[in-house]
């Protein structure tokens, strides 16, 4: 600073990077970090790295600049936010608001940045569903990610208790809405996949709020976190006709925390019903066997009386053939047809016995001529 | 009944011993011992399902930083 006459000596004078380094301490000494809302104007992205738009209302607008990789939710001309930003002027002069985080306000911003970062996000296949993991049927460890005061959290665990029981929960406890809530819930995430014995699912929960509460939830950062996480995920995120962008990348979403309970638990009053039901089903099935079995015996006895039964038959009438074979031998079938039997030694003048049909006959042999 | 055993692999075992019953190899003489078998493991399931309660653990870890 330099100091000419008396009236000089009073008023301060600078080099212009003096003042500008003054203004921006007096600035950062008044404000600090402050919030502005306003109307985006301008929005532009410069080498995919620098961000610039406008901030402005009816009766003003200021510059404002940030990192593109700060941007965590899509801007558009016309939409309502809110910046949580620095004020500076430039080496340039320039007045202009370094941003920090900037947040969509008001139902139709809220609306639009939500459908651009769903289509961005879509475009990458992150909802796609074959990306979508199955949820183990009986998990024995499962990490929550809420907050423990929240309605939604004390839901979700009245349910749970309701359920199959023996789980382990590793409870987060992190903001569920807010400006920090998405670094929250993502330092989660990366926790639960970091730990030595990984849970088995991750459970994200909060209960019902305004569109802007749970705007939390389609922050494009923990929604990659989610797309990442090795461990399956699981989102019970609001009511029933609410959808948020991490619910759409889940492995799994449940329409509210309770529901997300019912989804990742088995139901134990089902599974003690379908014990009975397999103790009951076994016992007709018992029966049945041994039904079975008294069938195959019954069929073996059936088939040996058939076979000893035929074999009687054969034998029989092999007997049968048999004794009308010995019959053509009969000596009375013969003399029935009118032959004579002569029994007695065959020499002259020797008596014979005839036998006919009708009589007994005795005679001389008178002659005997050899054939 | 072995008590090390999770819920699943215990329901994962009565599911094998019940399909035995539905096998060629089921047999007549072992029937009445194995349903025994399968009557006290299911009872087990039961009284665990009804008597198990959950872990909770709420982290001391800070996720605000």
């Amino acid at each position: 600073m330099h100091c000419g006459n008396m009236e000089s000596a009073l008023t301060p004078r600078f080099r212009v990077s003096d003042f500008l380094a003054v203004v921006n301490q007096s600035l950062e000494v008044a404000f600090g970090s402050i919030e502005v809302e306003g109307e985006v104007a301008s929005f532009k992205v410069n080498h995919q790295k620098y961000v610039f738009f406008d901030l402005k209302d009816a009766g003003g607008s200021v510059g404002c600049f940030m990192s593109a990789w700060q941007l965590r939710t899509p801007l558009e001309d016309g939409m309502r936010v809110v910046v949580r930003a620095i004020p500076k002027v430039t080496t340039w002069g320039k007045f202009s608001l370094t941003v920090q985080t900037v947040h969509p306000v008001g139902e139709g911003s809220l609306k639009k940045s939500f459908e651009l970062l769903k289509v961005k996000l879509a475009n990458e296949g992150l909802f796609d569903v074959a990306r979508k993991r199955p949820l183990p049927a009986f998990p024995a460890r499962v990490m929550v990610i809420s907050s423990v005061q929240a309605a939604g959290y004390a839901d979700f665990m009245k349910i749970a208790a309701q359920r199959t029981g023996g789980v382990k929960f590793i409870v987060a406890n992190v903001q569920v809405q807010g400006a920090s809530a998405p670094d929250q819930i993502i330092r989660a995430i990366d926790y639960a996949n970091q730990l030595p014995e990984p849970p088995d699912v991750i459970v994200v929960l909060r209960g019902g709020g305004s569109a802007d509460d749970l705007s939390a939830f389609n922050d494009e950062l923990l929604v990659r976190a989610i797309a990442a996480s090795r461990v399956p995920v699981l989102t019970g995120i609001g009511h029933e006709t609410d959808e948020s962008l991490s619910d759409l990348v889940a492995d799994r979403s449940a329409v509210t925390p309770s529901h997300a309970a019912q989804v990742v638990l088995p139901d134990r009053e089902a599974l003690i019903a379908r014990l009975r039901a397999d103790r009951e089903a076994l016992l007709t099935t018992c029966e049945q066997r041994l039904s079975e079995c008294m069938a195959t015996v019954d069929d073996v006895r059936h088939d040996a009386l058939e076979v000893w039964a035929n074999d009687v038959a054969q034998r029989l009438e092999g007997t049968r053939a048999r004794r009308e074979a010995l019959r053509a031998y009969d000596p009375e079938l013969v003399l029935r047809q009118g032959y004579a039997l002569i029994t007695g030694e065959a020499k002259l003048d020797n008596i014979v016995k005839i036998t006919t049909k009708e009589a007994y006959m005795k005679a001389r042999i008178e002659e005997y001529v050899k054939r | 009944m072995s008590n090390d055993k999770t819920i699943e692999q215990q329901i994962t075992a009565l599911q094998e011993k019940i399909a035995w019953f539905h096998s060629d190899a089921f047999s007549l003489d072992e029937a009445a011992a194995r349903y025994k078998e399968i009557d006290d493991l299911a009872a087990a399931i039961e009284r665990t399902l009804l008597e198990k309660k959950h872990h909770i653990e709420v982290l001391k870890q800070k996720f605000d930083e």
